[in-house]
């Protein structure tokens, strides 16, 4: 029996596995509203934990499974989602630049920093765009979601950002 | 005129690399991959013959770098260079140092390519050849406001403000109303300066739900030019493409005849050769039909034309670039076989805006069966570069009817399964199952104006399969890292030994 508590979709939920002969009885709490759903798993194979094939109900279906920075990244269906353990979730903020938390900019996704529009010291207006982080030809402004003013700008122009790494700090202005 | 060719250098990347390569050994010529610092990894370095770095990640010093493509080109020996589609495939001072240089190159000429590349003269020369082109008005003087409102009022609102110099949907603006007209102008010529280093700027006649219809063709040294019929790549975002077909469900085969003609006379008119394609507008209401411009390269989407035709356009490409003449390549007269559909498969979340999604594919799993083809740079632990465009591979499938066309993509649809990253496959999904879709009833604005995508489903099976997966897989990492035998070098060394280490033979904890 393995027992995990997981978050989707900012929903935490509990997870229990059972062996039973040849299959697997999975039981899912919901743990915002407590309902309970149990699942038989007829058959799975798993290979190295990356590639997970089911039969569920008569189904079946492959599912890719990745961890990425303490976070696991489940693909269904061509359909992607982020699954965290929710004892690592509390300790991770942002989620890119909309979910930064106050007085930082970071980056939404992985790519070239090709413009900085401020300057230290500059009070910019909530709304405006601080900088454009460019991928795959794509440019996507990042915008400052307060009034602030900027106190450090850690990229230059053409550099490559990770995902989530800090562009630029500010202090929170009137 | 023969020439000879060994051994072809291929100045792109991706699957467009990959298919050059393909054409190249089916012939038995020697094919060079080049490279960037970002694609030492790419599946096409991997399947060519030889392999050259030509630079640093970034695109304008490696793959649009004239110099080091040459250079590299000289070094490995190579007589001839394919451009593929992008990059430099349309850049005249890129033919004319092949020329330079005693490399062919497979494509039309510099003069050729600088005749059309602008798309002002490419409207006279069209003119010139009885062509038809949209209404409008070429040599626009900026000053003279009084002639710019006149010939507006003549054209009709809407008109399109165009940029000489720009092309493949960039730098175009909407003219709605009169007022508004000389403020848009005065917009669509900076913006076309600082794009395109050109304020040149010519109205032409919006064409409202109109398709996007565009003949493809293949010219020789000896004056024969062939047109393989049209594709439809009505279905597009942003201007840019996303489902292509052959044939078109608004042509039949008189006005396919009528449309064919018009693209022969307008490759002829500029001596063009090689593979090429002319674009143009059709108003379904009228049956009338526009010049837009001619690409003068292969086409992402020219796999369909392959399909219905059954000719493979990289193999002819090279035949005609030897001098072979299309007479002995191909004498009959060319007619479709069925239907042939593209869905261009991009690394794109269309739950989310269709922003980038980037990583490392983690997972894939490849279609096939009847009348299944995907031309793809995927492979199972490729972390995609930041560098370069979305397009990670086109899956084209043939039917013997638009409607087995449509049932065999759905189905490859659900076999091809991508790890790792968002795709637009699920968009693709949902297209192929649209009625809009499914009757051909769509124009080049229907995409963008009526559909909407469904949002991402985040209750029921796909929540619950996801943290069943989850659980699954943590255990059996749980495993590995316990084991005694999964010491770090066996790590390194990869997946042989971890594939044969089931989990289910080696049980739960």
């Amino acid at each position: 029996m393995a027992i995990r508590r997981l978050t989707l979709n900012e929903i935490n939920y509990s997870i229990a596995i059972k062996e039973d002969s040849n299959s697997l009885i999975a039981t899912i709490t919901n743990l915002e509203t407590n309902e309970e759903t149990s699942q038989i798993i007829d058959y799975y194979s798993s290979i190295n934990g990356q590639k997970i094939n089911l039969i569920i109900n008569g189904s079946n279906v492959t599912i890719f499974v990745q961890h990425v920075d303490g976070k696991t990244v489940v693909t269904i269906d061509n359909i992607l989602y982020v699954v965290e353990s929710s004892e690592s979730s509390k300790k991770r903020g942002s989620k890119g630049s909309s979910g930064d938390p106050e007085g930082i900019i970071s980056a939404p996704l992985a790519g070239i920093v090709t413009k900085i529009n401020v300057a230290l010291g500059d009070i910019i207006e909530a709304g405006k765009t601080v900088c454009i982080v460019e991928a795959m030809k794509m440019q996507n402004e990042i915008k400052i979601p307060i009034n602030g003013v900027i106190t450090a700008i850690d990229f230059n122009e053409s550099d490559r950002v990770e995902k989530n790494e800090i562009i630029i700090r500010y202090d929170v202005s009137e | 005129m023969t020439n000879k060719i060994t051994k072809v250098l291929i100045a792109n990347r991706g699957e467009i690399a990959l298919r050059v390569i393909r054409g190249c050994r089916e012939l038995g010529i020697q094919s060079v991959a080049v490279y960037s610092e970002a694609d030492k990894d790419s599946l096409h370095v991997r399947h060519a013959d030889e392999a050259i770095c030509i630079g640093p990640p970034e695109s304008s010093k490696s793959y649009l770098s004239i110099d080091n493509i040459i250079k590299a080109a000289k070094e490995m020996k190579a007589d001839a260079i394919h451009p593929g589609y992008g990059f430099l495939s349309e850049n005249p001072l890129f033919a004319e140092a092949c020329e330079q240089n005693k490399i062919i190159f497979i494509g039309p000429s510099a003069d050729a390519m600088r005749a059309i590349g602008n798309k002002t003269s490419a409207r006279e020369i069209m003119m010139a050849a009885n062509v038809p082109i949209a209404p409008g008005k070429n040599d626009v003087d900026r000053n003279n406001t009084d002639e710019i409102l006149k010939e507006i009022e003549r054209i009709g609102v809407p008109v399109l403000v165009k940029a000489s110099a720009g092309g493949g949907g960039r730098g175009i603006r909407i003219i709605n109303t009169l007022d508004e007209a000389l403020e848009t102008i005065e917009i669509a010529a900076a913006e076309a300066a600082s794009a395109f280093g050109d304020a040149t700027i010519f109205l032409e006649k919006f064409v409202s739900n109109a398709r996007h219809i565009e003949i493809q063709i293949m010219a020789d040294a000896h004056g024969n030019v062939i047109a393989f019929g049209e594709r439809d790549c009505s279905i597009q975002r942003r201007h840019q493409k996303l489902i292509e077909e052959a044939p078109s469900p608004a042509v039949n085969e008189q006005l396919r005849e009528a449309i064919s003609d018009a693209a022969i006379k307008a490759a002829k008119s500029c001596n063009y050769q090689n593979a090429g394609t002319v674009e143009f507008l059709l108003d379904e209401a009228s049956g009338e039909f526009y010049f837009l411009e001619v690409n003068a390269r292969l086409q992402v989407e020219h796999p369909v034309t392959e399909l219905v035709y059954g000719i493979d356009l990289v193999k002819m490409q090279l035949k005609v670039a030897l001098g072979q003449s299309l007479k002995d390549l191909y004498p009959n007269k060319p007619s479709p076989v069925g239907w042939a559909i593209e869905c261009r498969i991009n690394g794109e979340d269309p739950f989310n805006d269709f922003m980038p999604s980037l990583g490392l594919i983690g997972g894939l799993e490849l279609p096939s069966g009847p009348g299944v083809r995907f031309d793809t740079m995927l492979f199972e632990g490729l972390d995609i570069p930041l560098f370069y465009d979305s397009l990670l591979g086109k899956l084209i499938t043939w039917g013997s009817n638009r409607e087995e066309a449509i049932a065999r993509m759905n189905r490859a649809l659900d076999e091809l399964k991508i790890g790792g990253i968002q795709t637009n496959i699920p968009f693709h999904k949902e297209l192929m199952n649209n009625k809009n879709f499914i009757s051909g009833d769509f124009h080049t604005n229907w995409l963008e104006a009526n559909f909407t995508m469904p949002d991402k489903p985040i209750t029921g099976n796909n929540i619950e399969l996801a943290l069943i997966a989850t659980s699954i897989s943590l255990n059996t990492k749980t495993k590995q890292i316990s084991s005694p035998n999964n010491t770090n070098n066996w790590a390194k060394a990869g997946r042989i030994h971890s594939m044969r280490r089931d989990f289910r033979s080696s049980g739960w904890q």
